[in-house]
């Protein structure tokens, strides 16, 4: 009952404050669009400027999708820092050297890649012309040798026990398959290579959504701490788990809104590509955000001021992102491994990972929200033993 | 009935409160005076169960505190206006008497507002308020669920002489049912509590209706009290 007017209480005050409403709801949606478009599509064609280098490679260069001009002698760094092409492919003496600037790994990445394959793929031919060449030698030879054998006189020949196998096996493929990579790169999850937005997205998702949640929770219990409200609600005989409890689920309304528009939005209108089900999605996000509506009430007790809380995201909010899936943490540092198990982010944005890319289940995922369930119990008890501060009973 | 004995508190090394012993009898107007920083606060913050004593004992009604069922009979308006400036003044008060959790009818909260004068202005965000407008609001919140022990810190700082004469004359009329305890630093106030405690150097320095306060310092009214102490004190401590 009392619960329920608090809840009502936040409602309206949330409502009524414009400012709130925006940065809970257009802020993400803002953001994600922006990465969206900031991280290059993988088709997006990479230029190279070619010198003295033979048509056979600028063929297969071409046949990759690379823009190839074609080039003289000139002065590489200036031609390359006027935005003339990603790189500079050429042949001296049979050596090949790609220059880069070094200074945009988006593009020069696949520009590095492309020349490799494509001067790989010339000396493979070039090999597999000499293997040509050595067999209708050997075809040569043997025809030879046969030749001999018969001049000779009969019983040389079968003492000489000569076993000669004249059936040469001319029927040799010699002709390597160049239509195909040189490599080809199987998907375990997935059936295409992932963008690094792909990664990005999903962690980015449940980010958002820890974030903004724990800015508005801790900014408004703040604000009840520093009006006197809070101290003057615990002067009426309202439970302090109720006041706890209270805030938890008026904010949880909006957690949850804002968790549903930055889902869909992601899914349906930036074509976020999903392996699991669309509603694990959504138990990780809301778990996540009553973890981080738990951790802002908690902190906004430990300061006396907006920009004290402000302080805190550098310290409590920007070391999760380093491990919530986007780098591997098994390869990190040993007391970096120790870390991560204490933050939130990295149990949402693993979890979220295995439900976009991998398609895990809810029963594969039941481990990650358990211990984020144990982050709520944890933070609602430690809040409900802060409220002491204000009411001894 | 609130009977504090031998009451301490002190807040790290400094000791704000040493054994106060105080009956507040029932159906009356009790008026704690006293300097700025005395802790005349504090001492309503224990009574309450908000703030924990070191040593001695509280009761209401024969309860300890702190005891949350207890803070159901108490009204509580404290020093500085806690609401919520988002809110309409109307919003603020019928908030405040949910938490209370009794079904509170919409003629308690007009009669209530009407008492403080703020009928007109109910709508208006209490943002927009002026400061004596706050005040006047906390005091409605505190009456709004006709306690029997209404606690006031200071409740007319800020409130116009006129209002202000309507208020007491309405706290008066509250005695039937509640018992009050008031701070003031006001001294027409004081003179028109029922009883006086008056809080010096961490105790209570005197005590009995304003009548006999005056009379037994000799003082025709209530400041001079406080300089006939700081007499006495001093000509104490140059007699050690
Ligand atoms: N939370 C606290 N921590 C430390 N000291 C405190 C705290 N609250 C009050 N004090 C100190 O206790 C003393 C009494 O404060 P209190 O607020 O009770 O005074 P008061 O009698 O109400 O004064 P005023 O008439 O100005 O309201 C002051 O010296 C104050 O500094
Ligand atoms: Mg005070």
């Amino acid at each position: 009952m009392r619960m329920l007017q608090l809840i009502k209480r936040i409602c309206k005050q949330v409502l009524r404050d414009k400012r709130t409403l925006a940065l809970l709801f257009l802020a993400p949606i803002f953001v994600i669009t922006l990465l969206n478009y900031i991280f290059p599509d993988p088709d997006d064609e990479v230029t190279i400027a070619a010198v003295n280098v033979n048509d056979e490679v600028i063929d297969i260069l071409e046949d990759n999708d690379i823009i190839v001009k074609q080039e003289n002698e000139m002065d590489i760094q200036s031609y390359l820092e006027e935005g003339n092409a990603s790189g500079v492919l050429e042949e001296k003496d049979g050596n090949w050297t790609l220059t880069i600037l070094n200074d945009n790994p988006m593009d020069e990445g696949p520009a590095i890649q492309g020349s490799s394959q494509a001067v790989m793929e010339t000396n493979l031919n070039d090999l597999s012309d000499n293997i040509d060449n050595m067999i209708s030698n050997m075809e040569d030879m043997s025809a030879g040798v046969e030749e001999m054998m018969e001049q000779l006189p009969p019983e040389v020949a079968e003492n000489m026990d000569i076993n000669m196998d004249t059936n040469i096996n001319t029927d040799i493929d010699s002709e390597i398959d160049m239509d195909n990579d040189p490599i080809s790169v199987e998907y375990i999850y997935g059936d295409e290579s992932n963008t690094f937005f792909e990664i990005l997205n999903p962690i980015l998702v449940s980010f958002f959504v820890f974030f903004f949640v724990f800015l508005i929770a801790g900014m408004s219990m703040l604000k009840e701490r520093s009006s006197g409200t809070l101290e003057k609600l615990l002067s009426t005989p309202i439970r302090k788990s109720e006041i706890v409890f209270g805030y938890l689920f008026g904010y949880g309304i909006f957690a949850i809104l804002q968790t549903a528009i930055i889902i869909l939005y992601s899914v349906y209108i930036l074509d976020m590509e999903i392996a699991g089900s669309i509603s694990n999605m959504f138990i990780i996000n809301i778990f996540l955000s009553f973890v981080a509506l738990g951790l802002g009430l908690l902190l906004s007790t430990f300061v006396s001021s907006e920009f004290q809380m402000i302080q805190f995201i550098p310290l409590v909010i920007i070391p999760q992102i380093f491990f919530s899936g986007m780098l591997n943490v098994d390869t990190m540092e040993t007391w970096l491994q120790w870390i991560a198990p204490i933050m939130p982010l990295y149990y949402a944005g693993n979890a979220m990972i295995d439900v976009v890319l991998k398609g895990f289940t809810f029963g594969e995922i039941l481990a990650p929200l358990s211990i984020l369930f144990l982050f709520i119990v944890v933070f609602v008890t430690l809040n409900i033993l802060g409220m002491r501060r204000y009411r001894k009973v | 009935m609130m009977q504090l004995s031998n009451m301490s508190k002190s807040f790290g090394k400094q000791t704000i409160l040493q054994d106060v012993s105080i009956d507040i009898s029932a159906n009356q107007i009790t008026g704690l005076i006293g300097p700025s920083g005395t802790g005349k606060t504090t001492l309503i913050k224990c009574l309450m169960g908000m703030e924990k004593y070191d040593t001695g004992s509280i009761q209401i009604d024969d309860t300890a505190v702190p005891n949350r069922k207890l803070l159901n009979k108490i009204g509580y308006m404290a020093q500085s206006d806690s609401l919520y400036h988002d809110l309409t003044g109307l919003e603020n008060i019928q908030f405040f008497a949910h938490m209370y959790g009794r079904k509170i009818s919409n003629k308690a909260v007009q009669s209530t507002l009407n008492l403080v004068q703020l009928e007109q202005d109910k709508n208006k965000l209490v943002a927009h308020y002026s400061g004596g407008m706050k005040r006047r609001l906390s005091l409605a919140i505190a009456l709004i669920n006709q306690p029997e022990y209404l606690i006031l810190d200071e409740p007319t700082v800020g409130i116009d002489p006129v209002l202000k004469l309507n208020i007491w004359d309405q706290l008066h009329d509250l005695k039937k049912e509640s018992t009050l305890l008031i701070t003031t630093h006001i001294m027409d106030e004081a003179m028109k509590c029922d009883q006086l405690l008056l809080m010096k150097n961490k105790g209570i320095a005197a005590s009995g209706t304003p009548q006999e306060i005056l009379e037994n310092f000799g003082v025709s009214d209530i400041d001079q009290v406080f300089l006939k102490l700081e007499e006495i004190e001093y000509a104490n401590a140059s007699a050690d």
